[in-house]
């Protein structure tokens, strides 16, 4: 009977293998995903953001239409004591708006910001990206904390979800250098993110294959210590992949050993155990 | 007993999801959102897609963008039982499986199940080319999806097709370990009386061994 088991693990161990081979990522992945998402979008996508603009929009008109009507009612004031309207008299001439000075709270009005679909006002204080990470404002601090350029900005400043899905485009698309790029600027502008956490697999992946093990080890070492469940599997390979590439070979081995112990049926689990067999 | 569960349990220490907040705002209809969810969960959705039905079966497509859908449906019940990602797999293997089973209801007995080449079996035990003989197994547990009981079915696929551990299959389908590991013995010994039905099976699943 235990000989009939292991026969079957083995053939299950096959099939396994199989299964692999049968779910590659082909070259118009994105595309279908992009479609994917299209229709998600029709079906589930609300506009949770645009409802609290409109509103912020409407107040900040509503004050700059009060500013100008105490501005108007004060210029009245001030010129009634030399002409009294009289009865029948011309109408009076308006009053001219241009010295008024703008409200400060009129600024955030200008077409640009809004424009922009998914951006707040600037001096709106509603979480503005996915996964509670907060866009940044375009203000000189923002553009401080942001050492380089930005890639692909379409408008003023790219959220966090759109720096990963233009990363993952690239990655998908192959460039390595651009989805480098951005996910580094994801990193650095919105590191407590969702999409932080979930790009650090990726950018490790591509940083080993661009030769840089060292700054690899640091993204999967760092996805090991925030991220739960079956990508610290993936973690913990590229971890020990970096460690091979550096030359650390105890370290290697305790990372490969971790992923045999804690993710035995993972798709890396079967190289781990060779490489681990095969290590001095 | 009471170790397994708690060395279940002590497998996966206490960690945050890294898609657990991200899940909570696409639920919420929030586009940009579901837009960064679908980029990270939609290459699973179709890897998930491809192991269940085959890369070349012609509704992949179909089936991960049905997976998507159900899993929107199904994002607001997820009270975090288990990672994201794994909840996302999970559905995305019923919904293939539903598949499958639409199929096999359809042409029970005809051109699928004969159209399995059981020579690529044998002959790729013999040696002759591995690949194909791991392809055609796989293509076994596929037809096995077909015809087991659903739940015997969904951890089948769960361990065996998409590579979670036992505790991982329990926390994902809300049942206890032991039951996970009850249902998978009973697809075994189905999988192994199918397999030993045809003497080639049973003889490639001889020299296999």
């Amino acid at each position: 009977m235990t000989a009939d088991n292991d026969a079957m693990d083995k053939f299950l161990q096959r099939a396994t293998r199989g299964f692999e081979a049968d779910s590659p990522v082909l070259a118009g992945d994105d595309k279908r995903i992009e479609r994917i998402e299209r229709a998600v979008q029709r079906r589930y996508g609300k506009d949770v953001r645009r409802p609290a603009l409109r509103r912020q929009v409407a107040l900040l008109a509503a004050c700059g239409l009060l500013m100008a009507g105490a501005a108007f009612a004060a210029l009245k004031w001030a010129d009634s004591p030399q002409e009294p309207p009289g009865r029948g008299g011309p109408a009076p001439v308006p009053p001219k708006v241009a010295p008024v000075a703008p409200s400060p709270a009129a600024v955030p009005m200008d077409p640009p910001a809004l424009a922009e679909p998914v951006a707040p006002a600037p001096s709106v204080a509603a979480p503005a990206t996915s996964g509670g990470a907060p866009r940044p404002a375009p203000s000189s601090k923002a553009s401080a904390e942001t050492p380089g350029p930005l890639l692909h900005a379409p408008g003023p400043l790219l959220t966090a979800a759109e720096l990963f899905a233009a990363a993952s485009r690239a990655r998908v698309a192959g460039d390595a250098t651009k989805a480098v790029a951005l996910s580094e600027q994801l990193l650095k502008q919105f590191p407590s993110s969702a999409e932080a956490t979930a790009t650090r697999l990726s950018l490790g992946m591509l940083l080993l294959q661009q030769g840089q093990p060292a700054r690899a080890l640091a993204q999967f070492e760092a996805y090991e210590r925030t991220a739960a469940g079956q990508g610290r599997a993936e973690a913990l390979w590229g971890k020990a992949q970096a460690l091979q590439r550096l030359g650390r070979a105890e370290e290697e081995r305790a990372a490969l050993r971790e992923l045999i112990e804690k993710y035995p049926q993972a798709a890396y689990t079967g190289a781990a155990k060779k490489r681990l067999a095969a290590l001095p | 007993l009471l170790r397994l569960v708690r060395g279940a349990a002590r497998q996966e220490p206490e960690r945050p999801d890294a898609l657990a907040a991200l899940a909570r705002s696409a639920a919420a209809g929030d586009r940009a959102a579901i837009r960064t969810f679908l980029v990270t969960v939609g290459p699973h959705l179709l890897r998930v897609a491809r192991r269940v039905l085959g890369a070349q079966h012609p509704e992949v497509d179909d089936v991960a963008q049905e997976s998507a859908f159900a899993v929107m449906e199904a994002l607001p019940d997820h009270r975090g039982e288990c990672a994201v990602l794994t909840f996302v797999c999970r559905i995305a293997a019923l919904t293939a499986m539903q598949v499958l089973r639409r199929e096999a209801t359809q042409k029970r007995a005809a051109l699928r199940h004969d159209a399995f080449d059981f020579e690529q079996l044998a002959g790729g035990v013999r040696g002759a080319d591995d690949e194909l003989a791991a392809r055609a197994s796989a293509e076994l547990v596929r037809q096995m999806l077909d015809t087991l009981p659903l739940e015997q079915a969904e951890v089948l696929a769960l361990h065996c097709v998409l590579g979670f551990s036992v505790p991982e299959v329990a926390e994902a389908s809300g049942v206890p370990f032991e039951t996970v590991r009850s249902r998978l013995r009973l697809a075994k010994q189905a999988l192994r009386a199918r397999v030993l039905a045809d003497p080639r099976l049973a003889a490639a699943m001889e020299e296999s061994s």
